[in-house]
């Protein structure tokens, strides 16, 4: 039988209060950093509207009852703040950018036949939705994340076109190749990889502010 | 499309995070003064910033409270101090937590009617224990 070390009690709401009122400015600098690079393709339209939500999420989670802790994040004493602001913005923006279009792509999949034509199923009421209204507004939701998914996207495409090494090391990401394979496959020095991560991280700082029409 | 345009945002998001952790506190400072920022009031702005959405959650905590117990207190005069007790009570709540003060800052000018709805605030969100008079 194994044991598991007690698990951190999870922080009240003047707890929640206090650790973010404690974040040091480079904490808050950090944290606004990662929101821009992760609010890319979903509905937030900036690192601190993000970084908002994030909070909020935190301090539901804080507060009222299990049942209301469940739509929250729950911060246990004893992690990192700041890490773990980082991971619920990762979670949040990851719900935002994949859940439901993909949830939307896979019922679509499932009730189109192989020419992509609507079977008699997306017709009954009730099958995906409880109502049409219900049915046009999710519809609408999803496909204006979609839209946003392949305009940020393009946007990055676009704004590195000219420059190969960062070219190079998004398309090793992309097929979860190591650093050093990325390195070998194309011809890149360690200094040059990372000199070309930073170009692109700094890149993509640029991009955020203003890129989107609230 | 959008499945491989996802996976070149994520990508970006991949690099670009464990670059930024890899870089010294230093060095974006520096970055953002290269961006015509300064570091002081950008950090100061995203304080404000989370200080409201805390502020703002705070109030709206205290609002349904106050209308769960409108909803289920039977009508009637509410057992309450007096003014200058209920005073007494929210500037010790506020000595022994300076945030409260902060998210309630309307209560530096109140009139009776404020004190009493502060009061109540405070003792719905378990800040002060309800006395009679």
């Amino acid at each position: 039988m194994t044991s598991h070390p007690p698990q951190p009690s999870a922080a009240s709401l003047e707890d929640l209060a206090e650790a973010v009122r404690s974040l040091t400015g480079d904490e808050l600098r950090r944290l606004k950093r990662r929101g821009d690079q992760l609010a890319f393709g979903t509905r937030y339209s900036s690192g601190l509207e993000l970084l908002g939500e994030a909070v909020a999420r935190a301090l539901v989670g804080a507060s009222g009852s299990p049942r209301e802790r469940l739509k929250g994040r729950v911060w246990r004493r004893g992690v990192n703040f700041a890490a773990f602001m980082a991971m619920t913005m990762k979670g949040l923006a990851s719900d935002s950018r994949g859940s439901l279009p993909v949830r939307v792509e896979r019922q679509m999949e499932a009730l189109t036949g192989d020419d992509g034509e609507e079977t008699i199923a997306l017709r009954r009421p009730g099958v995906c939705h409880s109502s049409v209204e219900e049915e046009l507004v999710e519809r609408e939701e999803s496909e204006a994340r979609l839209r946003q998914v392949d305009a940020d996207a393009r946007l990055i495409e676009h704004h590195f076109k000219d420059d190969d090494e960062v070219r190079a090391i998004l398309e090793g990401e992309k097929a979860d190749w190591p650093a050093e394979r990325v390195r070998e496959e194309y011809g890149m020095t360690r200094r040059a990889y990372d000199t070309a991560r930073t170009r692109m991280r700094r890149g993509v700082d640029k991009l955020m502010p203003g890129r989107r029409l609230k | 499309m959008t499945s491989a345009n996802r996976r070149t945002i994520e990508a970006m998001q991949a690099l670009a995070g464990r670059d930024l952790e890899e870089t010294g506190d230093g060095q974006i400072r520096r970055e953002s003064i290269e961006d015509g920022l300064d570091p002081t009031l950008e950090a100061r702005q995203v304080a404000e910033s989370l200080d409201a959405v805390v502020a703002q959650f705070m109030r709206d905590r205290a609002s349904t409270a106050k209308a769960l117990r409108a909803a289920t207190t039977p009508p009637g005069p509410r057992p309450r101090p007096t003014l200058a007790r209920m005073e007494e009570s929210i500037r010790a709540a506020f000595d022994r937590e300076p945030r409260l003060a902060a998210v309630f800052r309307e209560a530096k000018r109140q009139s009776d009617q404020d004190i009493r709805s502060l009061y109540d605030d405070l003792v719905s969100m378990g800040k002060i224990r309800r006395r009679g008079k």
